[in-house]
């Protein structure tokens, strides 16, 4: 037990001390400094809370389990409301403009069908990209299968990238709800969609009894929240905050930029994807721009949200090397080849077009979901044939 | 005494090691208790809905660094 405190420890300092050296660092800055630190406290709250995507969608098919769902369902909310705090003082008069940087995709059939095959992809993995990444921290050996296969997904995608571009992307409607409504109108809309998700998903799915011999009660409540794991609405709730501090101070969350870009530079020296990929740099969120320095923000986050699962993982004596079955890692490589290809087309994953789509009021964020939640679907029908 | 056969889900992402105990409940089990040994909450509390679903009763505990839970018919 000692180690796995000390180890713990060494982590987290480690963490700080890289943030306190990016802080200083004439390359990076306070930006990345800031970057690493959220990355970490993202990292640490999903691992804690067990936030996952999938799940959301997946337990839902399989077991009616609404923890998830509602989870996820609390970040949006709460997510939405920081945003529409930031956004409205950003941008007082939303007819006019766009927020520069906020996750506001061209609309399209494209992120209904990236959606489908993230969606699905991500049941058969086990895990989204986020996901993948936080079960990184926790020792899995499935998740680097699946990120790897994300990565030649990317592969794929980028032969395909010029049609979508060309076909739906290019000229694909760029609908910012608070345009149209007004920011009280899109955010009652936005609001009320979610309650009424909420209320469908509390009719539909019975709650979890509490375990036979569970101590109730507030103090093992708060024992859960600080040392057991925290309820999925309380995870919910740190990742909407976390989201609307790191659009404030840098930009919005996302975990898959990084990736798109490491997977395009391998396959450019290679000589075995395009070179050029039509209009990528004018969207949100899609690719870091490269800025001489060793990291990119986006690879500062991601490794810092791998640190900061780690730390919650050795902390709650739930880091162990986790190997699976053979057919485990099968269905993480199929699964992650589908997560990359959905996450390109659609221009972002769960985390930068899902989460901070809806929570920047886009369309785009929705209609990504209502793809997910088909896949996700499909996924499960799949998944139930493999078991 | 013979012994409860046991299913071992430890080091499985989530979703596919349900599939596999739901699977052993209904084909392998004959309608006998077992147990499942995992090491992740989260599908360990998953298992009691599972086994409500199917008229089973299933009791989770700690069983040192994991997770086990006692399948029984109701």
């Amino acid at each position: 037990m000692m180690i796995r405190y000390a180890a713990a420890a060494v982590l987290a300092a480690a963490l700080v001390l890289a943030a306190a050296r990016l802080h200083g660092h004439e390359s990076y800055g306070r930006a990345a400094s800031f970057t690493l630190l959220a990355g970490a406290a993202f990292g640490f709250a999903i691992q804690r809370s067990r936030f996952c995507f999938t799940a959301a969608f997946r337990d839902l098919y399989l077991l009616r389990d609404r923890r998830m769902a509602l989870g996820t369902l609390a970040a949006l909310a709460s997510g939405s409301v920081g945003y529409l705090v930031v956004l409205g003082a950003q941008l007082p008069d939303p007819s006019r403009y766009l927020p520069p940087t906020a996750h506001i995709a061209p609309s399209g059939l494209h992120l209904v069908l990236g959606g489908a095959a993230f969606g699905t992809g991500m049941v058969l993995a086990g895990g989204c990209i986020s996901g993948s990444l936080y079960r990184l921290g926790e020792g899995s050996l499935v998740a680097p299968v699946t990120l790897g296969a994300a990565a030649a997904g990317y592969g794929l995608a980028f032969w395909t990238w010029d049609w979508f571009y060309l076909k739906m992307i290019a000229e694909g409607p760029v609908v910012w709800l608070p345009r149209s409504l007004g920011y009280a109108g899109a955010a009652a809309a936005q609001l009320a969609a979610l309650a009424l998700l909420a209320g469908l998903v509390l009719w539909k799915c019975p709650g979890l009894p509490p375990r036979p011999g569970a101590p109730v009660g507030p103090r093992a409540a708060l024992r859960r929240a600080l040392v057991d794991g925290w309820p999925s609405w309380m995870g919910g709730l740190a990742v909407g905050a976390i989201a609307t501090f790191v659009f404030l101070r840098t930009s919005p969350l996302g975990v898959t930029s990084e990736l798109s870009r490491v997977s395009h530079e391998i396959g450019k020296a290679l000589g075995i994807v395009p070179v050029e990929l039509q209009g990528l740099g004018k969207l949100p969120g899609c690719r870091p721009a490269a800025t001489g320095a060793a990291f990119t923000p986006n690879a500062i986050f991601v490794l810092a949200l791998v640190g900061g699962s780690a730390v919650a993982a050795l902390l709650a004596g739930e880091f162990k090397v986790r190997v699976g079955r053979p057919r485990t890692f099968a269905m993480a490589a199929a699964g992650g080849l589908l997560l990359g290809f959905g996450a390109m087309i659609s221009l972002g994953c769960t985390v930068g077009t899902m989460l901070s789509g809806i929570m920047a009021f886009s369309l785009s964020g929705w209609l990504f979901a209502a793809g997910l939640a088909g896949g996700a679907w499909a996924g499960t029908k799949l998944m139930r044939k493999l078991a | 005494m013979i012994e409860a056969p046991v299913v071992d889900i430890r080091g499985e992402p989530c979703g596919m090691p349900i599939l596999r105990v739901e699977d052993f409940l209904l084909k392998e089990s004959g309608g006998r208790p077992f147990a499942v040994l995992g090491d992740h909450e989260q599908t360990m509390d998953q298992l009691r809905l599972l086994a409500a679903r199917h008229g089973w009763s299933c009791e989770v505990a700690r069983d040192g660094a994991d997770w086990r839970a006692e399948f029984r018919p109701a």
